[in-house]
């Protein structure tokens, strides 16, 4: 039987499926492939959507991305993921009361203390709209908005979804898709020409890839499930009753619809995340879920 | 047989000897240890019990020591990729104490995770993708003063996105005291 403790400890879940976004020149920019270039190589073949030609290049120029050490430029990915957290904020200014701005930052830190990285350079920020957006940035920067924390109702369900975004931090999920997205775009050099044309140079193209990543497509199901899990786990252990992400994910089924719903088209569908955790071992011990804290928050 | 009996008994005898030398040094040395924490308990306790000195290197782009053990707390320096810093002391629960680069006889903690025994490379990459971007004193000295990547600052020039949020993250991150996290956390319990 799986522990809470196990379910943390899961090796993360590479997802062999490589989706193909139609379109002429960019349908090869778009391949945003989970699994390596010559599976790509070989979907697109047999697709007929790349010539015998193409496919090669896609296959050569994976091998030689792979070859590529990304994860150990430290440097390079906080740039990256820094960008990317400016690109969010761009979007989503942030909320001006300073006191809710703690509060979530205390959250934050309290599940940060409950993993086995407590030093991790994370940042907690929440955005002033009422769409419901949770993201996180391959630097660590998570936001969470101030419409997300209205629809809880309590401090628990706050920490299953930052224990969620930081999930995808302490799994390096945001430079996956990067890597994933580099083993696409190396071998369509007549995408990059296209791009290169309009003026982008690479690092908008990447940055405006990862924004995408974490605002509009999301990562792929096992690893959103994976942080899901692990994300309940973190809450567990910080003391949290573990299924406050679960019951905020069952409030926002009620209005699935919703357009102000971020979280509709970045993650897979909640009816099946709600399952998911529904599986997780029962908690050994009740944990806190302190209303009266959130609301108090959030009336500031 | 009686020469096996002879070397016994003198083994035994020696044995015996090397026991009871064991037992004075022993008593020695507690008496030693005795007296120096005596001596210790005479004055206040500067730094955590120290094991040899062990030179570690920060692997991710930054790292900060702080003043306690915790998540939350004063940031007694900022640390980047590849900087050297010299443990002191640690224990079971996974925090160093470390010398405080430029501030001598200061202590400080930082999760060992954040460290590795072997000076990290450049790597190879991304970096790639922003040379000739951040070659400028201009954004050189805006990336120091916000405490971002000379990178993350010429793409918000490019992008007029506005890198002072970042900043503002830190700062409310930074603004929390060890103090804080402790009473906030005690009622999560």
């Amino acid at each position: 039987m799986k522990t809470f403790e196990s379910q943390l400890a899961m090796p993360l879940s590479i997802s062999r499926r490589g989706v193909l976004l139609a379109g002429g020149a960019t349908a090869v920019t778009g391949l945003i492939a989970i699994s390596g270039c010559q599976q790509i190589a070989e979907i697109g073949s047999s697709s007929g959507m790349l010539t015998r030609e193409q496919s090669e290049m896609v296959s050569a120029g994976g091998k030689a991305v792979g070859a590529m050490n990304l994860d150990k430029d430290e440097k390079a990915k906080l740039a990256y993921g820094e960008s990317i957290a400016l690109s969010v904020a761009a979007k989503f200014p942030l909320d001006n009361s300073q006191s809710l701005q703690k509060y979530a930052t205390l959250v934050g830190l309290t599940l940060l203390e409950a993993t086995d990285d407590p030093s991790l350079p994370v940042l907690f920020g929440v955005l002033a709209t009422d769409e419901i957006v949770a993201c996180a940035s391959p630097s660590g920067h998570i936001f969470v908005s101030r419409g997300a924390i209205k629809k809880m109702k309590d401090e628990s369900e706050l920490a299953g979804v930052l224990g969620h975004e930081l999930s995808h931090v302490l799994a390096n999920d945001g430079m996956k898709a990067l890597r994933a997205y580099k083993l696409s775009e190396a071998g369509s050099q007549a995408a990059a020409a296209a791009l290169s044309e309009q003026g982008l140079g690479e690092l908008s193209q990447l940055v405006d890839a990862g924004s995408d990543t974490i605002l509009k497509s999301g990562y792929d199901r096992p690893q959103e499930f994976r942080a899901d899990a692990s994300g309940a786990t973190i809450a567990g252990r910080a003391g949290y009753d573990p299924t406050g992400l679960r019951r905020f994910l069952e409030q926002l089924s009620a209005n699935s619809k919703s357009d102000l719903d971020q979280w509709n088209s970045t993650h897979p569908p909640k009816a099946q995340r709600i399952a998911r955790l529904n599986e997780l071992p029962a908690p050994t011990r009740p944990g806190a879920t302190l209303p009266a804290r959130l609301m108090k928050a959030i009336a500031v | 047989m009686d020469m096996e009996l002879n070397q016994a008994v003198e083994i035994n005898l020696s044995t015996r000897r090397k026991m009871f030398g064991a037992l004075v040094g022993a008593a020695i040395i507690s008496g030693a240890s005795a007296r120096r924490a005596k001596a210790q308990a005479a004055t206040p306790p500067a730094t955590p019990a120290a094991t040899a000195t062990e030179t570690r290197f920060v692997q991710r782009a930054k790292a900060d020591i702080r003043d306690g053990k915790s998540a939350a707390g004063l940031v007694l320096a900022s640390l980047k990729q590849g900087d050297a810093v010299v443990v002191v002391g640690r224990d079971e629960s996974g925090w160093l104490s470390v010398q405080v680069p430029g501030k001598p006889g200061a202590v400080g903690f930082i999760f060992e995770k954040a460290l590795v025994q072997k000076k990290p490379g450049d790597g190879t990459g991304l970096r790639e993708a922003f040379a000739g971007r951040t070659d400028t004193t201009e954004v050189t000295a805006a990336a120091a003063a916000k405490g971002l990547e000379p990178q993350t600052i010429a793409m918000a020039k490019d992008r007029d996105w506005d890198p002072e949020v970042l900043t503002k993250l830190a700062k409310t991150r930074n603004s929390v005291s060890a103090k804080d996290l402790a009473v906030f956390k005690a009622l999560i319990k």
